[in-house]
């Protein structure tokens, strides 16, 4: 019994810390703690009241789904490659919302034109690396991760050529695009529903993916529908990877370091082990953002910069401990 | 690396004078209060930046220039002259082809590879500060010397310090207009009070509502102006998702419908044009002084 009541008491647990964080959120911005003061109808009062809803709500909720994205496409990718080392961006799909989202930046266009050519790049390469990895047999595992790779490091080269190209005032704009940054994260609801269905429709597969783990052999002779729930699986965590990605820019190690932190708190059964990466994902882009927006306050940090120093340090500790006990 | 550069050009400026000690020499003292000295007016200059490529027009040496680079684009004659490229990464060969015997760069644009290379085949490069609306004046004394044209370069110095003084003395008494300059929307990236055109800004009676900062050009927080109340924002084209201020619709900027894109280029460079925009800037303060006033003395 123990075995159930550990997990779901530490989802529990990260569940309170993430609330609780995303209340420090709207709380914390430029000029230290604020009592949001919702009923005072002078301008004041007006002014803090947009200022958390229109600036510090949608970004909050932007992080949340950001790494909440990341940490199920790291999860579904890990089991899928069977490779810890694997993240969502090894397909190629974060080079190509960089490229969209770049070319867009060094072509002057709006921003929405910025957030549209990440989700067309994303979706491209995502089309790309289906079309071109699609085949049967063992083969199949290696040429995906393959075809990922060779593409992503394609993309990083015209990434690249792109800065080396752009002029000095777009510079910075792109490399916090590449860093991964929240302050211009649109429309957060797009990801939130996305994270919400994606997550739904991931849980019929959960026990599936548990089995996947011990390798597709033993999977297929114990009646898993392995090669549907491959390209399942790998459909899923791209669209997560994709959303996540046109949200906040490319946000490194959180889509890595969420699924591991995950399985070393609550264990590998993936029932517990998903949603779990997908709080502490969520949390740590919360977390990174709050620090970028107050640490040096008011100038900004990138958001992306600062996760794998908070999760690194943690990840860390975590894998010490574990390997002591 | 400035340290090195500042020994280089020290231990050049010896060995020169000793060897040229009785030769008539041009020579300029730089900001730092280092000399650079030319044996002979320069004859064949290459201007690595596009202010200092107006600056060779201002002072009447156009005639001498024979390469510059990208983004030269005034006066109009700039833009039939051969282009090395990048500034930052401009093309050697070329420059070497072109036979220069004066290399014009800036100090926040020269890359440190491309100073070292100049240096080692043996160019002669003068580096322009170009950090304060007063090297101007400076600067086109020394591009004056340097190119021959000294009495020119002086008239030019001296035109620019009096149109400068009485665009701006009226106004830097008047009431302090609170504004806020944007670089880049997204991330809000602005400028601190040691950047050029902050430095402009002040002429104009504009309190920049960043402040000091650490850096030129700091990334700023969307929270941090709207709580500043700015009653001005300025940015320079291409000006993009500039509109999206207008959603504050009880910022004061919005309110008197100040949100001013100034004209292009001339605000980046410290040219003597860099008055356009100055004039730019003091008008748009004195708009918003002027509905000050106006709702000051309605009701």
């Amino acid at each position: 019994m123990i075995h159930t009541y550990r997990p779901i008491f530490i989802l529990a647990l990260l569940l309170t810390a993430s609330v609780g964080i995303l209340l420090a959120n709207l709380g914390f911005g430029s000029s230290g703690w604020v009592w949001p003061r919702f009923f005072a109808h002078d301008s004041a009062g007006l002014l803090e009241y947009s200022i958390i809803m229109e600036l510090r709500l949608p970004r909050v909720l932007a992080a949340f789904a950001a790494g909440g994205l990341l940490a199920l496409a790291g999860t579904l990718i890990q089991v899928l490659t069977r490779n810890p080392l694997a993240d969502p961006y090894i397909l190629g799909i974060s080079g190509g919302a960089a490229v969209g989202a770049l070319l867009s930046i060094l072509l002057g266009l709006p921003l929405l034109m910025q957030h549209l050519g990440a989700a067309s790049g994303a979706f491209a390469s995502l089309l790309l690396v289906i079309g071109l990895a699609h085949g049967d047999g063992a083969w199949t595992r290696q040429r995906l991760l393959l075809t990922g790779v060779v593409l992503a490091s394609a993309l990083g080269a015209v990434i690249t050529l792109l800065l080396a190209l752009a002029p000095e005032t777009a510079l910075r704009g792109m490399l916090f695009w590449l860093m991964g940054d929240l302050s211009g994260a649109p429309a957060p609801w797009l990801a939130l529903i996305g994270l919400g269905i994606l997550t739904l429709l991931t849980l019929p597969w959960v026990r599936d993916l548990n089995i996947l783990t011990r390798g597709e052999a033993s999977a297929a002779s114990l009646g898993v529908a392995v090669h549907e729930l491959r390209w399942g699986v790998y459909v899923l965590a791209a669209i997560a990877t994709a959303l996540a990605v046109i949200t906040a820019g490319s946000i490194g190690f959180v889509g890595l370091l969420a699924p591991h932190l995950a399985r070393l708190l609550v264990g590998t059964d993936h029932r517990f082990a998903l949603p779990g990466a997908i709080l502490l994902g969520g949390s740590l882009v919360m977390l990174a953002d709050l620090l970028a927006r107050t640490l040096i306050a008011p100038q900004q940090l990138p958001a992306g910069a600062l996760i794998a120093l908070i999760g690194a340090p943690l990840f860390l500790a975590l894998l010490y401990r574990e390997s002591k006990s | 690396m400035k340290g090195a550069r500042l020994i280089l050009f020290t231990t050049l400026f010896c060995l020169i004078s000793a060897f040229h000690a009785h030769a008539a020499e041009t020579c300029v003292k730089n900001p730092d209060g280092s000399h650079f000295c030319l044996s002979q007016p320069a004859q064949r200059i290459i201007s690595l930046a596009p202010h200092l490529t107006e600056m060779v027009f201002a002072v009447g040496a156009g005639e001498q220039l024979v390469g510059v680079v990208d983004h030269s684009d005034f006066p109009p004659a700039a833009r039939t002259l051969p282009s090395l490229g990048n500034y930052n990464q401009p093309d050697m060969e070329m420059l070497l082809s072109l036979r220069p015997d004066l290399v014009l760069v800036w100090q926040s644009g020269a890359s440190p590879a491309v100073l070292d290379t100049l240096q080692r085949l043996g160019i002669k490069v003068w580096v322009s500060r170009g950090e304060h609306i007063a090297d101007i004046s400076v600067e086109l004394r020394s591009i004056g010397l340097l190119s021959g044209h000294t009495a020119k370069g002086a008239r030019e110095a001296e035109n620019f310090a009096h149109e400068l003084h009485a665009l701006t003395q009226a106004r830097e008494s008047a009431r302090k207009v609170r504004g806020f300059y944007q670089i880049w929307p997204q991330p809000l990236i602005t400028i601190s009070n040691r950047h050029f055109i902050a430095e402009a800004m002040q002429h104009c009676g504009i309190e920049n509502i960043v402040g000091t900062s650490s850096s030129l050009t700091p990334t700023w927080s969307v929270e941090a102006v709207l709580r500043a109340r700015p009653e001005l924002i300025m940015t320079s084209p291409p000006a993009r998702d500039f509109e999206s201020w207008s959603r504050w619709t009880d910022l004061p900027a919005v309110k008197n419908n100040a949100l001013v894109i100034l004209p292009p280029d001339v605000l980046m460079r410290p040219a003597p044009r860099v008055l356009e925009g100055i004039r730019a800037l003091c008008t748009a303060a004195d708009r918003v002084r002027a509905i000050q006033i106006s709702s000051d003395a309605s009701p």
